[in-house]
């Protein structure tokens, strides 16, 4: 090192080398090795970068450069890409660099911003194989929950109607009342509406036939078998489902699912079995009320638009509906009710646990009943005609 | 009491736990100490029976708990949100997890109300107990949780950041009312935090925690007098990080040599020594011993005068008495003498938590942007 020193130093008398400086650093060239002084604050705000001194440090024709950096003050990205830029046309150029020189820290972040860089990362892609048999048996994995749940759900709702359940009485109680009178406003409103429509339907079609009284069997019909129990279990998907998701995902982010936990309280018990008797208690009876405004609606547009009187049209709607009608109704109202209280609660209790999560769940659900009641509704159909119903 | 022997946990491709054995005595206060990330709270629900490691055991009383849930292990466990259930009183909060008992195990009514009005007298919290949780400050929910995890007579109480939501001045009353608490009762506990001064006020012994590792388990004297890594050094208290070189047991921190005896037998490596401000011991020129350094700034913080001085080309923090400062008269510009009382040195190499200089870079960084 002294030795060196001294070398340099007679060497200096003897020739003083060549010096070349930018903007913070002052090169010293001897003979085809070159020692770059640092000194100063390299801030990028400040100082910003020099263009041309890596070129023409390059232009000495130096093979080896070494750095002084004692004198350095303040530095940031600027000396980085001061560095790594003379590195990477050193490179190219066949020289070497030694960085012994630098602060322990910038050869660290250069050596971060040495061209070990992973090409741009794209996804490791799995093969269509691999992601084919993972997503096989996430949904494995997904229907065996469903189905613990739903065989859950049979037996501790058996327990819970026998009075052996750790289910609370006013839950239940104020799950009926969100499910049942609670939605009987818009239950209202879509079931007279959709009546009403089916009767214009209708009317403009059996007119031209002169068959304006077969409206009343029309609508009766239709009401009955299917767009009372229809309607009703979307309107529910979307208010009650949704809800149930919601309220059972933030409970898992406010901790209160853990608490519950804790504490020794079986979930089931507490959060999803006042869900699922409530919404399955309640649909029946929401769809029989359906079944009675949404004819009503039909009413209202037969008589005001066709030449038909209010008995003819109540006479024959008696005629044409009958119990089993009446029967397979209230079968898929049950039915939807178990699955959206059943789809709303897994949800919840799988959503993880910050504030978009709920959303993401509340949404999750309510296009998972919808989805799965109306593919219910195609198997009853398809079971109604094939028993004759 | 509670045994965790090489307990592994991961989250995707996160480890969140990675090889982490801890042994908690019988009516002891533990206190998981470590920044965001370093897997304290993960740590504190795989005991809880909350989460379940990927490897590795957890024992209770000798027995075998790993995978026995949450309400067979007779954990209480307090949230930092409180998780109270907001649709019930005060009371039924308390006496929920007696009334869902089985009809064998539940005490019978007038047992469940007297224990639960014992336990909120305990909480101070008598006269609330038909309040609603909305209707209560957050100090008072947290008792009522902590009244509610105590309820079913848990052998062991977890707490994860109990204090965390609570503002300074609650957050002070409650961990020393904790800490009384706990005296009283003898029952063994938790508790998760990354608060330094709490976990060093209220534990019995404090584990810190560092990228799913443990750091350091000891007294809190223990780890703040003796910190076993670098890490713990920088988490708990205000230090001075400098850049040394250790050769033959002596470290030159710039001008300023110190004996580093158990480095004798190093040659020369480069090295940091961690000097504590209150550890610096300033005098005039003449009067005692150290190296010379430049005052810088002087700052009076209430009962103590922070100075800020140059060694050489180090920046260099020291604490010293209101008193001292007078009688030095310390003023910017200021030569005096400075010698730390002690200090702790670490080799560069094998050091692998280098906190420290990424924090400096991080500094310079976001400097320019």
């Amino acid at each position: 090192m002294i030795k060196a020193l001294i070398k340099r130093q007679t060497s200096r008398d003897e020739n003083p080398p060549p010096a070349l400086q930018g903007r913070g650093w002052v090169a010293e060239v001897d003979g085809d090795h070159a020692t770059i002084t640092l000194s100063g604050d390299w801030i990028a705000r400040i100082s910003g970068l020099e263009a041309d001194a890596v070129p023409r440090i390059l232009s000495t024709g130096a093979h080896t450069i070494a750095f002084e950096g004692s004198g350095l003050g303040q530095w940031d990205s600027a000396l980085i890409a001061f560095l790594s830029s003379l590195r990477d046309a050193a490179r190219t150029g066949g020289i070497a660099l030694d960085e012994e020189g630098l602060p322990a820290s910038a050869r660290r972040l250069l050596a971060l911003a040495s061209g070990t860089i992973p090409p741009a990362t794209r996804a490791k892609g799995k093969s269509l194989l691999v992601r084919t048999g993972l997503r096989g048996l996430g949904f494995t994995a997904e229907a065996a929950e469903v189905a613990a749940l739903v065989g859950a759900a049979c037996l501790r709702g058996g327990a819970a109607i026998r009075g052996r359940s750790l289910m609370r009485g006013t839950d239940l109680l104020s799950c009926m009342r969100d499910a049942g009178a609670a939605a009987l406003p818009i239950v209202t409103v879509v079931n007279v509406l959709v009546g009403g429509i089916l009767a214009f339907v209708g009317a403009v079609q059996l007119r031209r036939f002169g068959a304006d009284i077969y409206v009343a069997s029309l609508v009766g019909i239709a009401v009955v078998r299917e767009m009372a129990a229809l309607m009703t279990a979307i309107i529910m998907s979307g208010r009650s489902g949704g809800a149930y998701a919601a309220t059972i995902a933030t409970m898992q982010g406010s901790e209160e699912i853990d608490a519950l936990r804790a504490v020794g309280i079986p979930l089931f018990d507490y959060l999803v079995l006042p869900r699922i008797l409530a919404l399955t208690g309640m649909m029946p009876i929401l769809y029989l009320y359906g079944c009675a405004v949404g004819i009503f609606g039909g009413f209202v547009v037969a008589v005001a638009t066709l030449n038909l009187s209010p008995m003819s049209f109540i006479e024959e709607t008696r005629s044409a509906i009958s119990g089993s009608q009446f029967g397979l109704g209230l079968a898929k109202s049950l039915t939807f009710g178990g699955l959206i209280a059943i789809a709303g609660c897994r949800v919840g209790l799988r959503a993880g646990r910050s504030a978009a999560d709920v959303g993401q769940a509340a949404t999750t659900a309510v296009v998972a009943s919808i989805v799965g009641v109306i593919v219910l509704d195609a198997i009853f159909a398809i079971c109604a005609n094939a028993l004759g119903i | 009491m509670i045994d965790a022997r090489n307990v592994r946990k991961t989250f995707g491709s996160f480890a969140a736990l990675n090889d982490v054995s801890l042994n908690i005595a019988e009516g002891e206060l533990v206190a998981l100490l470590g920044p965001s990330g370093s897997g304290k709270t993960t740590l504190l629900r795989i005991l809880g029976g909350l989460e379940f490691p990927d490897s590795g055991s957890v024992l209770f009383d000798g027995g075998d708990a790993t995978l026995v849930s949450a309400r067979d292990r007779h954990v209480g466990f307090v949230f930092q949100h409180y998780a109270l259930f907001r649709h019930m009183t005060v009371f039924d909060n308390v006496a929920f997890g007696l009334k869902v008992r089985s009809r064998k195990e539940r005490p019978s009514k007038a047992e469940i109300a007297e224990r639960v009005h014992h336990l909120l007298s305990m909480v101070q919290l008598d006269g609330l107990a038909l309040r609603y949780p909305s209707q209560l400050s957050g100090g008072q929910r947290q008792r009522v949780a902590l009244a509610r995890a105590l309820a079913i007579q848990p052998r062991v109480l977890l707490l994860d950041e109990p204090f965390g939501a609570l503002d300074a001045q609650v957050r002070k009353e409650l961990r020393r009312w904790l800490r009384r608490l706990h005296d009283e009762l003898k029952i063994t506990g938790v508790f998760v935090t990354h608060d330094q001064e709490e976990a060093l006020e209220v534990a019995d012994r404090v584990v810190v925690m560092n990228q799913g590792r443990i750091e350091q388990i000891g007294t809190p004297t223990e780890i703040y007098d003796q910190p076993a890594t670098p890490f713990v050094y920088q988490f708990l208290g205000n230090v001075n990080a400098l850049p040394c070189r250790i050769r033959g047991g002596q470290a030159e921190i710039g001008p300023l040599v110190m004996p580093a005896p158990s480095y004798a037998g190093v040659a020369d490596a480069a090295g940091v020594a961690f000097v504590r401000p209150h550890d610096l011991l300033l005098s005039r020129p003449g009067e005692g011993g150290g190296s010379f350094a430049v005052v810088r700034h002087v700052s009076v913080l209430g009962a103590v005068v922070r100075v800020e001085l140059s060694l050489g080309e180090h920046i260099i923090e020291a604490e010293t008495s209101r008193q001292r400062h007078a009688e030095l008269e310390l003023a910017p510009g200021q030569r005096v003498l400075l010698w730390p009382r002690q200090a702790r040195f670490f080799l560069r190499d094998g050091w692998e938590g280098t906190t420290l200089e990424s924090r400096e870079e991080l500094a310079r960084t976001s400097a320019m942007l």
